[in-house]
């Protein structure tokens, strides 16, 4: 079935296209969550966030724009574990979060779908491995600690290939690249 | 040249990257399971828990409007109800729904054999964990749906509507209408405010059409909005579902001289008006109290602080910024 025939099923209230996306998509949904939580929450705590994510689509569903759904459960997926976190008092510092790009007025804003575009072209045209430890760290928010753990790397290193990152998406929001 | 500040860990889940690293398989049929039974749990919670004080004020109003001409003149929101009430997926008090096709008239008669018809092949289904085979039904039930609509409109004489196309931006919409209709007017809605949370657009072979985007409100903010057409004589109707005892409402002549009934509530406002050829209705999401929390924008930490609580002023300039002769002339284009 067409995602967004399905996207128009589940906004009527199909509970079948609810089961069909979570089939679609538990992969990627669990994907973030449990790289955001665990080892720090349980398992338990993982799976409860995933099931929030799905409820949250079902609410949700007559807002998404068709071809949406990932960049949705993705949004959802990530702030919900986010919370869950602080809940816990976890706190994860990121490096440099802010980037600040030049737009030609005050009245003007860049466009969303512009932003979400450049946003995809930079972190694609990452070398890996740059591409997951940008990934790890702006996305699922891992520390530089954790990070160079996992990857069996130096802390230093960590952070030179986040730099790197950086400029490039800098570059790619600027229109330089 | 000014510089616009963002979190790069904001604009990563929004770029919808898929192919993420430690990817993991993630067991869909237990969660599927779980949703659904919590699913099943919410709708428990949430049902049959009516205001009786709001059922009996909304049947008092609909002693007002036993003809079709009161609705062509309707002074408030209360008349367009019909006892009609929608149950909450976020609070426990029943929404009270308003629709624009007058009780008894053919489109009601309608739209009720046809919510009864699908309410009926619904609660057939099955719920929890679906097999395929069980999955393969409802999409069966679907098309039977989508059948008796076809089968109703004829029964009741009224025209059934043929999506012509859909879109992704307000431009794409407005330049198919103005070939569709012969026209030349690509400003009869608001220009879209880029920080909409949803951008979704169609339109039919009646002329009538629908569109969820944004508009820019007089003190910088944003508010989203969906605004939709019914023609007159064909197959579709305009409802909405809203806190009547929390709105106010007004009527309203905006800018091209056009009176149109306006509501704001604490989370929702309302646009309505019988044009000659179709209706129209418009729902803004946000109110006097801030924008609607049901909404996907507060999940969102980009809009954070965009989108605002509006006023009845923000409400008329929303008003004014519509071409309502060029909505009728779409409509009456499909007539002719």
């Amino acid at each position: 079935m067409d995602e967004n025939m399905a996207l128009a099923a589940l906004a009527s209230g199909d509970e079948g296209a609810l089961g069909w996306f979570i089939g679609r998509y538990t992969g990627y949904v669990s994907t973030i969550v449990n790289n955001m939580l665990l080892p720090r929450l349980s398992t338990a705590d993982a799976e409860e966030i995933v099931c929030d994510v799905f409820l949250a689509l079902w609410h949700g569903a007559g807002k998404i724009r068709p071809g949406g759904v990932c960049g949705y459960l993705g949004g959802i997926a990530r702030n919900k574990a986010r919370d869950a976190l602080r809940a816990h008092h976890v706190h994860l510092p990121l490096e440099d979060d802010v980037l600040s790009i030049p737009v030609p007025g005050p009245e003007e804003a860049v466009g969303e779908q512009e932003l979400r575009e450049s946003t995809r072209r930079a972190v694609e045209s990452m070398p890996e491995p740059d591409r997951e430890i940008f990934l790890r760290h702006y996305y699922y928010m891992q520390c530089v600690a954790d990070i160079a753990l996992a990857l069996d790397m130096n802390t230093n290193t960590v952070k030179t290939r986040l730099r790197r990152g950086r400029e490039r998406l800098r570059k790619e929001l600027n229109g330089d690249a | 040249m000014h510089d616009m500040q963002v979190k790069i860990s904001d604009l990563l889940p929004s770029a919808g990257i898929e192919a993420l690293p430690g990817s993991v398989e993630g067991d869909s049929e237990r969660v599927r399971e779980a949703v659904l039974a919590r699913l099943k749990e919410e709708k428990m919670n949430t049902r049959k828990r009516f205001r009786t004080g709001r059922t009996l004020l909304i049947a008092a109003a609909v002693t007002v409007l036993l003809s079709a001409a009161a609705f062509a003149a309707a002074q408030g929101f209360s008349e367009l109800s019909h006892r009609r009430e929608a149950e909450s997926r976020y609070r426990s008090e029943p929404r009270d729904i308003v629709e624009v096709a007058p009780e008894d008239s053919p489109l009601y008669m309608a739209f009720e054999e046809l919510r009864e018809f699908r309410e009926e092949v619904q609660s057939k289904q099955p719920t929890g964990s679906l097999t395929q085979e069980e999955f393969d039904k409802v999409m069966e039930d679907n098309k039977r749906i989508s059948e008796k609509y076809f089968e109703l409109a004829e029964k009741y004489g009224l025209r059934p509507v043929k999506s012509l196309g859909s879109f992704s931006s307000l431009e794409e919409l407005v330049k198919a209408l103005n070939e569709f209709a012969g026209i030349h007017d690509h400003s009869f809605l608001p220009a879209e405010d880029p920080r909409a949370t949803v951008i979704s657009a169609s339109y039919t072979d009646c002329g009538s059409f629908s569109y969820a985007g944004g508009f820019t409100l007089p003190g910088g903010g944003a508010a989203d909005y969906g605004i939709r057409s019914a023609a007159k004589g064909a197959m579709e109707n305009l409802t909405e579902a809203i806190y009547l005892d929390e709105m106010e409402d007004w009527k309203y002549t905006a800018a091209d001289g056009t009176e149109v009934l306006l509501g704001l509530g604490e989370r929702k406002a309302l646009l309505y008006v019988e044009l000659e050829h179709c209706y129209v209705m418009a729902t803004i999401r946000a109110g006097s109290a801030g924008a609607d929390e049901e909404s996907v924008i507060s999940e969102f930490a980009w809009n954070k602080g965009t989108h605002t609580a509006i006023s009845r002023e923000d409400l008329e300039y929303f008003a004014d910024s519509i071409g309502f002769g060029t909505i009728d002339a779409l409509a009456a284009s499909a007539q002719t």
